[in-house]
Protein backbone atom coordinates (compact mmCIF):
# COMPACT_ATOMS: atom_id res chain seq x y z
CA UNK A 1 0.00 0.00 0.00
CA UNK A 2 1.60 3.31 -1.34
CA UNK A 3 1.74 6.26 1.80
CA UNK A 4 -0.72 8.94 0.35
CA UNK A 5 2.40 11.29 -0.66
CA UNK A 6 3.53 9.08 -2.92
CA UNK A 7 -0.47 8.87 -4.50
CA UNK A 8 -0.59 12.29 -4.70
CA UNK A 9 2.88 12.44 -6.67
CA UNK A 10 1.51 9.69 -9.14
CA UNK A 11 -1.76 11.49 -9.44
CA UNK A 12 -0.36 14.83 -9.95
CA UNK A 13 1.50 13.41 -12.81
CA UNK A 14 -1.12 11.47 -14.03
CA UNK A 15 -3.22 14.18 -14.35
CA UNK A 16 -0.49 16.69 -16.53
CA UNK A 17 -0.46 13.29 -18.57
CA UNK A 18 -4.15 13.09 -19.37
CA UNK A 19 -4.16 16.88 -19.63
CA UNK A 20 -1.94 16.92 -22.26
CA UNK A 21 -3.32 13.58 -24.34
CA UNK A 22 -6.57 15.75 -23.93
CA UNK A 23 -7.54 15.84 -28.02
CA UNK A 24 -5.98 11.98 -28.21
CA UNK A 25 -8.51 8.95 -27.68
CA UNK A 26 -9.73 7.85 -25.03
CA UNK A 27 -8.39 4.65 -24.35
CA UNK A 28 -4.88 6.39 -24.77
CA UNK A 29 -5.30 8.62 -22.00
CA UNK A 30 -6.67 5.74 -19.64
CA UNK A 31 -4.21 2.84 -20.81
CA UNK A 32 -1.33 5.36 -20.47
CA UNK A 33 -2.25 6.49 -16.39
CA UNK A 34 -3.06 3.16 -15.66
CA UNK A 35 0.56 2.02 -17.45
CA UNK A 36 2.55 4.97 -15.39
CA UNK A 37 0.77 3.67 -12.01
CA UNK A 38 1.38 -0.20 -13.10
CA UNK A 39 5.15 0.55 -14.17
CA UNK A 40 5.99 2.82 -10.21
CA UNK A 41 4.22 0.21 -8.16
CA UNK A 42 6.41 -2.54 -9.75
CA UNK A 43 9.88 -0.47 -9.49
CA UNK A 44 9.12 0.07 -5.70
CA UNK A 45 8.09 -3.82 -5.16
CA UNK A 46 11.29 -4.83 -6.69
CA UNK A 47 14.11 -2.34 -5.15
CA UNK A 48 14.98 -2.34 -1.99
CA UNK A 49 16.66 1.70 -1.10
CA UNK A 50 16.85 3.60 2.09
CA UNK A 51 15.14 6.31 0.34
CA UNK A 52 11.60 7.59 1.63
CA UNK A 53 8.89 6.25 -0.51
CA UNK A 54 8.14 9.83 -1.77
CA UNK A 55 11.98 10.60 -3.04
CA UNK A 56 11.49 7.10 -5.37
CA UNK A 57 8.35 7.45 -6.80
CA UNK A 58 9.81 11.31 -7.64
CA UNK A 59 12.94 9.41 -9.19
CA UNK A 60 10.75 6.72 -11.25
CA UNK A 61 8.35 9.04 -12.44
CA UNK A 62 11.31 11.42 -13.48
CA UNK A 63 12.67 8.96 -16.24
CA UNK A 64 9.33 8.94 -18.24
CA UNK A 65 10.55 12.79 -18.46
CA UNK A 66 7.60 15.31 -17.72
CA UNK A 67 4.19 14.50 -18.46
CA UNK A 68 4.25 16.78 -21.54
CA UNK A 69 7.34 15.33 -23.31
CA UNK A 70 6.31 11.49 -22.48
CA UNK A 71 2.84 12.18 -23.73
CA UNK A 72 4.15 13.22 -26.93
CA UNK A 73 6.49 10.38 -27.35
CA UNK A 74 3.22 8.48 -26.74
CA UNK A 75 1.32 10.40 -29.73
CA UNK A 76 4.77 10.27 -31.79
CA UNK A 77 4.95 6.52 -31.62
CA UNK A 78 1.29 6.73 -33.43
CA UNK A 79 1.10 5.40 -36.60
CA UNK A 80 -0.35 7.74 -39.38
CA UNK A 81 -3.28 6.16 -41.69
CA UNK A 82 -1.12 5.65 -44.47
CA UNK A 83 1.69 3.31 -42.47
CA UNK A 84 -1.55 1.53 -41.27
CA UNK A 85 -1.57 -2.35 -42.23
CA UNK A 86 -5.04 -3.50 -43.87
CA UNK A 87 -5.44 -5.69 -40.84
CA UNK A 88 -4.90 -3.17 -37.92
CA UNK A 89 -6.74 -3.39 -34.86
CA UNK A 90 -7.56 0.39 -34.87
CA UNK A 91 -9.93 -0.35 -38.56
CA UNK A 92 -11.13 -3.30 -36.79
CA UNK A 93 -12.21 -1.81 -33.55
CA UNK A 94 -13.42 1.29 -35.73
CA UNK A 95 -15.89 -1.90 -37.84
CA UNK A 96 -16.71 -2.84 -34.72
CA UNK A 97 -17.91 0.67 -33.63
CA UNK A 98 -19.82 1.36 -36.52
CA UNK A 99 -21.72 -1.65 -36.21
CA UNK A 100 -22.19 -0.85 -32.84
CA UNK A 101 -23.66 2.68 -33.54
CA UNK A 102 -26.04 1.15 -36.61
CA UNK A 103 -27.60 -1.63 -33.70
CA UNK A 104 -27.73 1.25 -31.18
CA UNK A 105 -29.32 3.45 -33.89
CA UNK A 106 -32.28 0.91 -34.99
CA UNK A 107 -32.50 0.47 -30.97
CA UNK A 108 -33.28 3.87 -30.72
CA UNK A 109 -34.93 4.45 -34.06
CA UNK A 110 -37.76 1.83 -32.29
CA UNK A 111 -37.75 3.04 -28.33
CA UNK A 112 -38.49 6.30 -30.80
CA UNK A 113 -41.33 4.80 -32.49
CA UNK A 114 -42.53 3.40 -29.35
CA UNK A 115 -42.40 5.99 -27.27
CA UNK A 116 -43.80 8.37 -29.93
CA UNK A 117 -46.68 6.18 -30.21
CA UNK A 118 -47.22 6.01 -26.71
CA UNK A 119 -47.00 10.11 -26.29
CA UNK A 120 -49.14 10.35 -29.12
CA UNK A 121 -51.84 8.45 -27.58
CA UNK A 122 -51.75 10.14 -24.70
CA UNK A 123 -52.17 13.12 -25.96
CA UNK A 124 -55.24 12.44 -28.63
CA UNK A 125 -56.85 11.10 -25.16
CA UNK A 126 -56.21 14.28 -23.02
CA UNK A 127 -58.27 16.45 -26.55
CA UNK A 128 -60.66 13.80 -26.15
CA UNK A 129 -61.21 14.34 -22.75
CA UNK A 130 -60.90 17.78 -22.72
CA UNK A 131 -63.28 18.30 -25.75
CA UNK A 132 -65.78 15.87 -23.51
CA UNK A 133 -65.08 18.33 -20.21
CA UNK A 134 -65.66 21.63 -21.69
CA UNK A 135 -69.09 20.24 -23.49
CA UNK A 136 -69.70 19.49 -19.71
CA UNK A 137 -68.95 22.29 -18.66
CA UNK A 138 -70.91 24.09 -20.93
CA UNK A 139 -73.82 22.21 -19.80
CA UNK A 140 -73.28 23.51 -15.93
CA UNK A 141 -72.93 26.50 -17.00
CA UNK A 142 -76.23 25.98 -18.86
CA UNK A 143 -77.81 24.40 -15.86
CA UNK A 144 -76.35 27.08 -13.90
CA UNK A 145 -78.36 29.88 -15.91
CA UNK A 146 -81.39 28.22 -16.82
CA UNK A 147 -82.89 25.73 -14.29
CA UNK A 148 -81.23 26.77 -11.32
CA UNK A 149 -81.86 30.36 -11.97
CA UNK A 150 -85.06 29.39 -12.33
CA UNK A 151 -85.80 27.55 -9.18
CA UNK A 152 -84.00 30.63 -7.31
CA UNK A 153 -86.51 33.21 -8.96
CA UNK A 154 -89.41 30.72 -7.62
CA UNK A 155 -88.15 30.63 -4.50
CA UNK A 156 -87.62 34.52 -4.43
CA UNK A 157 -91.45 34.34 -5.16
CA UNK A 158 -92.46 32.07 -2.85
CA UNK A 159 -90.46 34.22 0.17
CA UNK A 160 -92.11 37.65 -0.95
CA UNK A 161 -95.79 35.51 -1.34
CA UNK A 162 -95.53 34.67 1.97
CA UNK A 163 -94.50 37.76 3.48
CA UNK A 164 -97.61 39.66 1.92
CA UNK A 165 -99.83 36.78 2.98
CA UNK A 166 -98.35 36.77 6.31
CA UNK A 167 -97.53 32.63 6.56
CA UNK A 168 -94.49 32.67 9.24
CA UNK A 169 -93.97 28.85 9.13
CA UNK A 170 -93.28 28.10 6.04
CA UNK A 171 -90.93 31.24 5.18
CA UNK A 172 -87.72 29.72 7.45
CA UNK A 173 -88.14 26.36 5.36
CA UNK A 174 -88.34 28.82 2.36
CA UNK A 175 -85.43 31.13 3.26
CA UNK A 176 -83.11 28.26 4.78
CA UNK A 177 -83.89 26.69 0.96
CA UNK A 178 -83.10 29.80 -1.07
CA UNK A 179 -80.00 30.28 1.09
CA UNK A 180 -78.39 26.32 -0.19
CA UNK A 181 -79.41 26.99 -3.60
CA UNK A 182 -77.48 30.22 -3.46
CA UNK A 183 -74.49 28.20 -2.28
CA UNK A 184 -75.13 25.66 -4.94
CA UNK A 185 -75.11 28.16 -7.35
CA UNK A 186 -71.86 30.37 -6.08
CA UNK A 187 -69.87 27.17 -5.68
CA UNK A 188 -71.29 25.82 -9.18
CA UNK A 189 -69.62 29.18 -10.67
CA UNK A 190 -66.67 29.04 -8.93
CA UNK A 191 -66.29 25.63 -10.07
CA UNK A 192 -66.98 26.45 -13.41
CA UNK A 193 -64.21 29.42 -13.75
CA UNK A 194 -61.87 26.99 -12.50
CA UNK A 195 -62.12 23.68 -14.66
CA UNK A 196 -62.54 26.45 -17.98
CA UNK A 197 -59.13 27.51 -16.93
CA UNK A 198 -57.58 24.55 -15.98
CA UNK A 199 -58.79 22.72 -19.51
CA UNK A 200 -58.03 26.30 -21.56
CA UNK A 201 -54.21 25.94 -19.75
CA UNK A 202 -54.32 21.97 -20.89
CA UNK A 203 -54.98 22.59 -24.50
CA UNK A 204 -52.86 25.03 -24.96
CA UNK A 205 -50.26 23.37 -23.44
CA UNK A 206 -51.04 20.16 -25.65
CA UNK A 207 -50.71 22.39 -29.04
CA UNK A 208 -47.47 23.57 -27.67
CA UNK A 209 -46.03 20.14 -27.13
CA UNK A 210 -47.80 19.38 -30.95
CA UNK A 211 -45.77 21.96 -32.29
CA UNK A 212 -42.25 21.43 -30.09
CA UNK A 213 -42.87 17.73 -31.26
CA UNK A 214 -43.12 18.90 -35.01
CA UNK A 215 -39.96 21.09 -34.54
CA UNK A 216 -37.91 18.52 -33.20
CA UNK A 217 -38.59 16.37 -35.65
CA UNK A 218 -37.97 18.52 -38.80
CA UNK A 219 -34.75 19.70 -37.17
CA UNK A 220 -33.73 15.99 -36.40
CA UNK A 221 -34.64 15.13 -40.09
CA UNK A 222 -32.66 17.95 -41.09
CA UNK A 223 -29.60 16.80 -38.92
CA UNK A 224 -29.57 12.99 -40.11
CA UNK A 225 -29.54 14.10 -43.70
CA UNK A 226 -26.95 16.49 -43.01
CA UNK A 227 -24.85 13.64 -41.28
CA UNK A 228 -25.43 11.28 -44.33
CA UNK A 229 -24.16 13.49 -46.63
CA UNK A 230 -21.17 14.16 -45.29
CA UNK A 231 -20.40 11.12 -43.85
CA UNK A 232 -21.38 8.16 -46.03
CA UNK A 233 -18.85 5.24 -44.62
CA UNK A 234 -18.75 5.36 -41.29
CA UNK A 235 -16.65 3.23 -40.22
CA UNK A 236 -13.98 4.83 -42.63
CA UNK A 237 -14.77 8.11 -40.92
CA UNK A 238 -14.20 6.75 -37.84
CA UNK A 239 -10.71 6.16 -38.90
CA UNK A 240 -10.05 8.62 -40.52
CA UNK A 241 -11.24 10.90 -37.49
CA UNK A 242 -9.47 9.07 -35.03
CA UNK A 243 -6.20 9.53 -37.03
CA UNK A 244 -6.70 13.67 -37.94
CA UNK A 245 -7.53 13.82 -34.27
CA UNK A 246 -4.09 12.41 -33.52
CA UNK A 247 -1.88 14.41 -35.79
CA UNK A 248 -3.89 17.41 -34.84
CA UNK A 249 -3.83 16.72 -30.91
CA UNK A 250 0.41 15.89 -31.87
CA UNK A 251 0.78 19.17 -33.73
CA UNK A 252 -0.80 21.58 -30.47
CA UNK A 253 1.40 19.60 -28.37
CA UNK A 254 4.58 20.13 -30.39
CA UNK A 255 3.45 23.95 -30.82
CA UNK A 256 2.51 23.73 -26.47
CA UNK A 257 5.96 22.76 -25.79
CA UNK A 258 7.98 25.22 -27.96
CA UNK A 259 5.67 28.12 -27.77
CA UNK A 260 3.87 27.55 -23.84
CA UNK A 261 0.04 27.64 -25.41
CA UNK A 262 -2.47 25.32 -27.14
CA UNK A 263 -3.69 27.23 -29.75
CA UNK A 264 -6.29 24.07 -29.83
CA UNK A 265 -7.19 25.25 -26.31
CA UNK A 266 -8.22 28.85 -28.37
CA UNK A 267 -10.02 27.22 -30.96
CA UNK A 268 -12.00 25.07 -28.68
CA UNK A 269 -13.43 28.01 -26.69
CA UNK A 270 -14.03 29.78 -30.08
CA UNK A 271 -16.37 26.74 -31.44
CA UNK A 272 -17.71 26.73 -27.89
CA UNK A 273 -19.18 30.26 -27.91
CA UNK A 274 -20.42 29.71 -31.96
CA UNK A 275 -22.37 26.64 -30.60
CA UNK A 276 -23.78 28.42 -27.35
CA UNK A 277 -24.87 31.38 -29.96
CA UNK A 278 -26.25 29.09 -32.78
CA UNK A 279 -28.19 26.99 -30.21
CA UNK A 280 -29.71 30.05 -28.05
CA UNK A 281 -30.79 31.75 -31.71
CA UNK A 282 -32.16 28.40 -32.94
CA UNK A 283 -33.93 28.15 -29.41
CA UNK A 284 -35.15 31.61 -29.75
CA UNK A 285 -36.83 30.94 -33.04
CA UNK A 286 -38.51 28.35 -31.92
CA UNK A 287 -39.88 30.26 -28.68
CA UNK A 288 -40.93 33.06 -30.83
CA UNK A 289 -42.70 31.00 -33.69
CA UNK A 290 -44.41 29.59 -30.32
CA UNK A 291 -45.12 32.74 -28.97
CA UNK A 292 -46.39 33.61 -31.74
CA UNK A 293 -48.92 30.76 -32.66
CA UNK A 294 -50.59 31.24 -28.93
CA UNK A 295 -51.14 35.12 -29.66
CA UNK A 296 -53.09 34.34 -33.26
CA UNK A 297 -55.08 31.33 -31.73
CA UNK A 298 -55.68 33.84 -28.36
CA UNK A 299 -56.73 36.57 -31.12
CA UNK A 300 -58.93 33.86 -33.48
CA UNK A 301 -60.98 33.03 -30.65
CA UNK A 302 -61.59 36.63 -29.32
CA UNK A 303 -62.82 37.43 -32.69
CA UNK A 304 -64.87 34.17 -32.99
CA UNK A 305 -66.45 34.89 -29.90
CA UNK A 306 -67.20 39.22 -30.32
CA UNK A 307 -68.66 37.62 -33.57
CA UNK B 1 30.25 9.94 -31.56
CA UNK B 2 27.80 9.45 -28.37
CA UNK B 3 24.88 10.84 -31.22
CA UNK B 4 25.60 8.25 -33.89
CA UNK B 5 25.61 5.51 -30.73
CA UNK B 6 22.42 6.45 -29.36
CA UNK B 7 21.09 5.92 -33.19
CA UNK B 8 22.55 2.99 -33.94
CA UNK B 9 20.79 1.77 -30.32
CA UNK B 10 17.78 3.24 -30.84
CA UNK B 11 17.63 1.88 -34.44
CA UNK B 12 17.90 -1.61 -32.72
CA UNK B 13 15.67 -1.09 -29.39
CA UNK B 14 12.68 -2.19 -31.95
CA UNK B 15 14.17 -5.73 -32.88
CA UNK B 16 15.55 -6.35 -29.51
CA UNK B 17 11.85 -5.92 -27.89
CA UNK B 18 10.46 -8.61 -30.21
CA UNK B 19 13.20 -10.93 -29.81
CA UNK B 20 12.78 -10.40 -26.09
CA UNK B 21 8.80 -10.93 -26.08
CA UNK B 22 9.86 -14.33 -28.58
CA UNK B 23 10.94 -15.86 -25.17
CA UNK B 24 8.07 -15.17 -22.96
CA UNK B 25 5.65 -13.30 -22.38
CA UNK B 26 6.47 -9.92 -20.09
CA UNK B 27 5.62 -6.64 -18.60
CA UNK B 28 7.38 -3.56 -18.81
CA UNK B 29 9.55 -3.09 -16.15
CA UNK B 30 10.96 -6.48 -16.93
CA UNK B 31 11.74 -5.89 -20.15
CA UNK B 32 13.69 -2.81 -19.18
CA UNK B 33 15.82 -5.05 -17.01
CA UNK B 34 16.17 -7.90 -19.86
CA UNK B 35 17.16 -4.89 -22.29
CA UNK B 36 19.53 -3.61 -19.55
CA UNK B 37 20.96 -7.02 -18.73
CA UNK B 38 21.47 -7.04 -22.96
CA UNK B 39 23.16 -4.08 -22.84
CA UNK B 40 20.27 -1.40 -23.94
CA UNK B 41 19.71 1.20 -21.42
CA UNK B 42 16.61 2.41 -22.22
CA UNK B 43 14.17 4.75 -20.21
CA UNK B 44 10.72 4.22 -19.50
CA UNK B 45 9.71 7.34 -21.53
CA UNK B 46 10.78 5.59 -25.16
CA UNK B 47 9.91 1.52 -23.70
CA UNK B 48 6.07 2.67 -23.28
CA UNK B 49 5.50 4.35 -26.30
CA UNK B 50 7.10 1.91 -28.44
CA UNK B 51 5.38 -0.83 -26.63
CA UNK B 52 2.12 0.96 -27.83
CA UNK B 53 2.98 1.58 -31.12
CA UNK B 54 3.85 -2.16 -31.66
CA UNK B 55 0.57 -2.82 -29.91
CA UNK B 56 -1.62 -0.64 -32.44
CA UNK B 57 0.31 -2.57 -35.24
CA UNK B 58 -0.70 -5.58 -33.97
CA UNK B 59 2.87 -7.49 -33.46
CA UNK B 60 2.49 -7.43 -29.88
CA UNK B 61 -0.68 -7.84 -27.89
CA UNK B 62 -1.11 -6.58 -24.68
CA UNK B 63 -3.25 -7.82 -21.60
CA UNK B 64 -3.85 -6.56 -17.90
CA UNK B 65 -3.16 -9.42 -15.38
CA UNK B 66 -3.80 -8.97 -11.72
CA UNK B 67 -1.71 -11.73 -10.12
CA UNK B 68 -0.15 -12.01 -6.39
CA UNK B 69 1.61 -8.65 -6.75
CA UNK B 70 -2.25 -7.12 -6.26
CA UNK B 71 -1.72 -4.49 -8.29
CA UNK B 72 -2.61 -4.51 -12.40
CA UNK B 73 0.33 -5.29 -14.32
CA UNK B 74 0.19 -4.92 -18.14
CA UNK B 75 1.99 -7.88 -20.05
CA UNK B 76 2.97 -8.00 -23.38
CA UNK B 77 2.89 -10.96 -25.87
CA UNK B 78 4.39 -11.61 -29.21
CA UNK B 79 1.72 -12.04 -31.71
CA UNK B 80 2.18 -14.43 -34.88
CA UNK B 81 2.43 -10.97 -37.21
CA UNK B 82 4.80 -10.25 -34.72
CA UNK B 83 6.72 -13.35 -35.09
CA UNK B 84 6.57 -12.58 -38.64
CA UNK B 85 8.19 -9.59 -38.60
CA UNK B 86 10.87 -10.23 -36.01
CA UNK B 87 12.01 -13.29 -38.28
CA UNK B 88 12.52 -10.43 -41.31
CA UNK B 89 13.74 -8.25 -39.15
CA UNK B 90 16.24 -10.61 -37.59
CA UNK B 91 17.47 -11.80 -41.43
CA UNK B 92 18.14 -7.95 -42.39
CA UNK B 93 20.10 -7.28 -39.24
CA UNK B 94 22.05 -10.45 -39.44
CA UNK B 95 22.68 -9.35 -43.82
CA UNK B 96 23.12 -5.80 -42.27
CA UNK B 97 25.91 -7.16 -39.79
CA UNK B 98 27.37 -9.26 -41.87
CA UNK B 99 28.04 -6.57 -44.96
CA UNK B 100 29.26 -3.98 -41.78
CA UNK B 101 31.63 -6.65 -40.46
CA UNK B 102 32.65 -7.71 -44.01
CA UNK B 103 33.46 -3.74 -44.43
CA UNK B 104 35.23 -3.23 -41.13
CA UNK B 105 37.85 -6.41 -42.01
CA UNK B 106 38.61 -4.67 -44.97
CA UNK B 107 39.89 -1.96 -43.76
CA UNK B 108 42.79 -1.02 -41.11
CA UNK B 109 40.18 -0.41 -38.23
CA UNK B 110 39.22 -4.18 -38.41
CA UNK B 111 42.72 -5.17 -38.08
CA UNK B 112 43.34 -2.60 -35.17
CA UNK B 113 40.62 -4.15 -33.09
CA UNK B 114 41.42 -5.83 -29.80
CA UNK B 115 41.90 -9.10 -29.32
CA UNK B 116 38.73 -10.62 -28.09
CA UNK B 117 35.77 -7.98 -29.03
CA UNK B 118 33.38 -9.16 -31.21
CA UNK B 119 31.66 -6.95 -33.72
Amino acid sequence: MLQRESIVLIREFNRRLRTALRHAPNYMRVEAALEVESHVMDVLSSRTSKLPEAEQVTEILRAFGSPEEYALALMSQMPSVERMSAGSSLREVAFAVSDLVRGFGHLLAAVGRNTFSVAWAVARRLWQASRWAWVRLGRLAAWLRGPLAEGRAWLRLRIRRSRELAVAGGRASLRGMAGAVRLVHAGGRVLLVVLRYALRVLRWTLRAAGIAALGALVLGAFGIALFAAWAPDVSGWLVYQEQRQIAIALEDLRRQTVAGYSPMAQEAWARTGLTVMSTALAAGLVLAGLLGYIIWNGRRRRSRVVG
Amino acid sequence: MEAWDTQLRKGGIELAVLLLLSRHRMYGLELISSLSEAGFNVGEGTIYPLLNRLNTQGAIAAEWVTGDTGHPRKYYRLTAPGAEQAAQMARQWTDFAQAMNQLVQTTRFGADRPAGKEA
